[in-house]
């Protein structure tokens, strides 16, 4: 066996660095450790400083109790800790911290100082440890707690620096990694600058709800609902939203167990179990839910960062947390109707809600149902008219799509909507089709003989969804929500190839209360918006003013698209593409701005969107791949009939 | 962010603005922002209600704006030739009431020509700050909207011009039972005083020197909501 492959024990450095991968994933790890350093060591305020996206400076100060010069040294000492001395305590371990990991990690991949000292004493110390190698350590003036300064990260570890996102992203990482702690500790005061600006103000709160308040804004807030339940030391307490707030990704999950913020797939899947049939397929809930279960039944020390869990029964969760939303949901659609479903609660003992629900979703779903309780909500969703109801539930279902007026007869071809997409729904709940892909069907598209829409023969309205036509000998079927899409997605998508953007002014903007991490993402893509013709501007580190609206569309629909597009921008930050976000952006705008299902027009409107669809350049598929039109021919109809 | 809606700080913007892009940009950094905020920028106090304090918002913007005209007959920015004219919207962005102009002198000495009005001068270039004020609203409370630098398009001039000699040629005939906020489509004449104790001279039919209330020129509502409808979109559509 040569040298270079014996085995051997690796230097010290090489451990931290291989230990600082786990532990140090991104700046925002950084400020994670930190800041829960900060808790454990008693902090009652915390102050976060973030410049460069966490790569040029990071600096954290807290009022804990400091450490002497000997702790502060030894802290740069891997598994050297103050939380944890015998095997018992990693059984029952109440701090954040516990590995003794984090310190030495941020020290070997950055410039790094710590200035701390004990409460009471007069002086403090000073340390600067350069790439795992002390440099410094002398006394400096103790101004009470510990202020850690990491500069240049991983300046030494060139691989990870390549992996590091643009700022804004980090940057969104760091605020949410801020938010998520702050929420947790509402006694503590938190802040988070970058840049001059303040990303997060959380002045010590008196509760949880102020603390939601002050980090969610007031108009989330105002949607959200109190609860809290106990049961055999199991102990949840939180706030769960209104069935009509809804967003499209998870970011406004907050799940923590035994106070630490936490992703679960076990917690997280008991909590949208909860809200499934209730918010619209593929939206998601704003909760923050506070799980405290008894220290052995969950065990902490499965990651170095502490954000997995391993729960000792993970069906006892599900039905906990399940149990305890369902009820809760149950309590709020028994108070007020949920405005997103359109019709009052009926009346209806909660035990036959609950069986309903229950029997609709296990139904549905194949994997068992812990005992659910449901609410009325629930069944309103559960009974929504499936129009196309055997595509929309087959989980790869084909939709025979025929133009108009084909030269060929038979020449039909056929699109895949992908599974949890409605065919028939109000919205567009599917997925974006890709750039390539949309291409590929419009050109396809392009081939085929459209129908010059215009020359239909309008027949009427069914459902107020779908506009009946009749083109020679065949039934066209148009659907109104799509038709209005592709016209309106055109509109933008030529705003952005060049065309004058018009944009109305409100005469008083709308405030959108976002968290920081979204303003940042709407600052970004302003540009971009503004080419659809939509005026935005920073009101504050968590409010956007919205002051210009697309000529022609209504502030509310574009006041929701833009919440929209802050999710998806944050959710997709890690795309470099901008005509992509911008065709996202189009793509969404123009899917909230359209005429919805259900949405009555008039005999001249109807014609009128015909007309206009002849003026698009794609008018067969919407962008997300949903057909504007279904066509029948005479023989098909007569078919349904039972005729010859 | 673009520096269209920049950040500004009121405390740097007392000067008046060099021009009216300037102007358009303190506007714009005030838009959606509360009386109270911006009274705190000023250091400001905020009057519980406006009974006492008449006036005290349309003040507050034009020293937010850097105004030096105050309530002399010239521009409040005179160097610019841009009156600013705060106009309290409803919910529904309709405004609340009918839009002070300039006091209508009753003892000849008005302008009989629109051409030489100060009326016309007065709306040549105003600066529209809509304010969010509904029934009942602490003062602090109410809300700035997005600004409007309106100049007459020829149709609106027009209008105005024809209630102008209409009214003009009322006060000159001394028709003093006419003299009413019933007359002009666009403008009218209304009383313009603290309270009716308050009169001036003015010559009556019959050219006999008469004492009456004073009079001052004022925009209707319907033309003001036209106004802003035009350019902006109210909440209500």
């Amino acid at each position: 066996m040569s040298e270079a492959r014996r085995i051997r024990v690796l230097p010290d450095s090489l451990v931290n660095k291989i230990a600082a991968g786990e532990v140090i994933e991104r700046p925002a790890s950084v400020v994670k450790e930190l800041v829960e350093n900060a808790l454990d060591a008693g902090a009652t305020r915390v102050e976060v400083e973030v410049d460069g996206g966490g790569r040029a400076l990071i600096r954290v100060r807290d009022d804990g109790v400091g450490m002497s010069r000997d702790d502060a040294l030894l802290c740069l000492e891997r598994h050297a800790t103050s939380k944890l001395s015998s095997d018992e305590d990693l059984f029952a371990l109440r701090s954040l911290g516990f590995r003794g990991e984090a310190i030495p990690s941020i020290a070997e991949v950055s410039r790094f100082e710590l200035t701390t000292g004990l409460c009471g004493q007069e002086r403090g110390s000073r340390l600067v440890v350069d790439g795992g190698v002390i440099r410094e350590v002398e006394d400096a003036p103790n101004a009470g707690g510990t202020e850690v300064v990491v500069r240049r990260l991983f300046f030494n570890v060139p691989v990870r620096l390549k992996f590091l996102r643009q700022p804004r992203t980090e940057m969104g990482h760091v605020v949410d990694v801020v938010t998520r702690i702050a929420m947790a500790h509402p006694g503590v005061g938190f802040s988070l600058r970058s840049g001059g600006r303040a990303l997060v103000d959380a002045p010590v709160a008196g509760g949880l709800g102020e603390r939601v308040r002050r980090l969610l804004g007031k108009r989330a807030t105002s949607q959200l609902h109190d609860f809290h339940a106990e049961d055999d030391g199991w102990r949840a307490e939180g706030m769960l939203s209104d069935p009509s707030l809804h967003r499209s990704n998870n970011s406004g999950l907050f799940l923590y167990v035994n106070g630490r913020p936490v992703r679960d797939r076990t917690f997280v899947g008991a909590v949208l179990s909860a809200y499934r049939g209730v918010v619209p397929r593929g939206r998601y809930p704003t909760v923050v839910f506070f799980l405290d279960v008894p220290l052995d039944e969950v065990d902490h020390n499965v990651h170095p960062t502490k954000a997995e869990v391993r729960f000792r029964t993970g069906r006892k969760v599900w039905r906990f947390v399940s149990r305890v939303l369902d009820d809760a949901l149950l309590r709020l659609s028994g108070t007020s109707p949920s405005p997103t479903m359109g019709q009052p609660p009926e009346v209806v003992s909660a035990t036959v809600q609950a069986e309903e629900l229950r029997l609709a979703r296990s139904a549905r779903e194949e994997r068992p149902v812990y005992g659910q309780l449901g609410n009325l909500a629930g069944r309103a969703m559960d009974r929504a008219p499936a129009v196309l109801g055997a595509a929309a539930a087959s989980d790869q279902a084909t939709v025979t799509v025929a133009p108009a007026k084909s030269t060929v007869p038979d020449s039909t071809y056929a699109l895949p909507i992908a599974a949890g997409q409605s065919a028939s729904g109000r919205g567009c709940s599917g997925s974006l089709l890709s750039l390539a892909r949309f291409a590929a069907v419009h050109q396809r598209g392009g081939l085929e003989s459209l129908p010059a829409y215009a020359d239909l023969e309008y027949i009427g309205a069914f459902a107020r969804s779908f506009l009946l036509c009749a083109a020679g000998d065949e039934l066209v079927v148009v659907d109104q929500h799509a038709a209005h899409e592709c016209v309106l997605f055109e509109r933008f998508r030529s705003h952005q190839a060049g065309q004058e953007a018009r944009t109305q002014r409100l005469l008083m903007p709308e405030l959108l209360e976002l968290d920081a991490s979204r303003v940042l993402a709407l600052s970004d893509a302003q540009e971009a918006l503004l080419g659809m013709g939509i005026e935005l501007s920073v009101f504050g580190s968590d409010t956007v003013a919205l002051h210009g609206v697309p000529a022609g569309l209504g502030a509310g629909r574009v006041r929701q698209a833009v919440g929209d597009m802050a999710d998806q921008l944050v959710a997709g930050a890690e795309s470099s593409r901008l005509d992509f976000v911008r065709y996202q952006l189009s793509a969404m705008l123009a899917c909230h701005c359209a005429v919805r299902a259900g949405d009555p027009l008039s005999r001249d409107e109807a014609r009128a969107l015909l007309v206009q669809l002849d003026q698009t350049q794609h008018g067969s598929f919407g962008p997300y791949g949903r057909p504007v039109t279904v066509r029948f021919d005479r023989d098909q109809v007569v078919r349904w009939f039972v005729r010859d | 962010m673009n520096d269209k809606y920049p950040r500004v700080s009121l405390v740097d913007v007392m000067d008046a603005p060099a021009n009216p892009e300037a102007l358009m940009q303190r506007a714009r950094s005030l838009a959606g922002r509360s009386l109270a905020w911006i009274a705190a920028e000023l250091d400001q106090p905020v009057p519980d209600d406006l009974r006492r304090h008449k006036g005290w918002a349309g003040q507050l913007l034009e020293r937010a704006l850097g105004a030096s005209g105050g309530s002399r007959a010239e521009p409040d920015f005179p160097h610019l030739g841009i009156e600013l004219k705060s106009i309290p919207v409803g919910t529904d962005g309709r405004p609340r009431e009918s839009t002070w102009v300039c006091v209508a002198p009753l003892d000849g000495s008005l302008a009989p020509c629109w051409q030489d009005s100060w009326v016309r001068r007065k709306l040549a270039s105003v600066l529209w700050l809509p304010v969010l004020a509904s029934a009942g609203q602490p003062p602090g409370e109410r809300r700035v909207g997005t600004a409007l630098l309106w100049s007459p398009s020829a149709e609106e001039d027009r209008l105005l011009e024809r209630d102008y000699e209409e009214l003009a040629e009322l006060i000159c005939t001394g028709a003093l039972n006419r003299l009413d906020a019933h007359q002009g489509e666009a403008l009218q004449l209304r009383p313009k005083a603290a309270n009716s104790r308050e009169l001036v001279w003015m010559l009556d039919e019959q050219a006999q020197w008469v004492e009456v209330n004073p009079r001052g020129f004022y925009l209707r509502r319907t033309f003001t909501e036209q106004l802003l409808s035009d350019r902006l979109l109210l909440p209500s559509t």
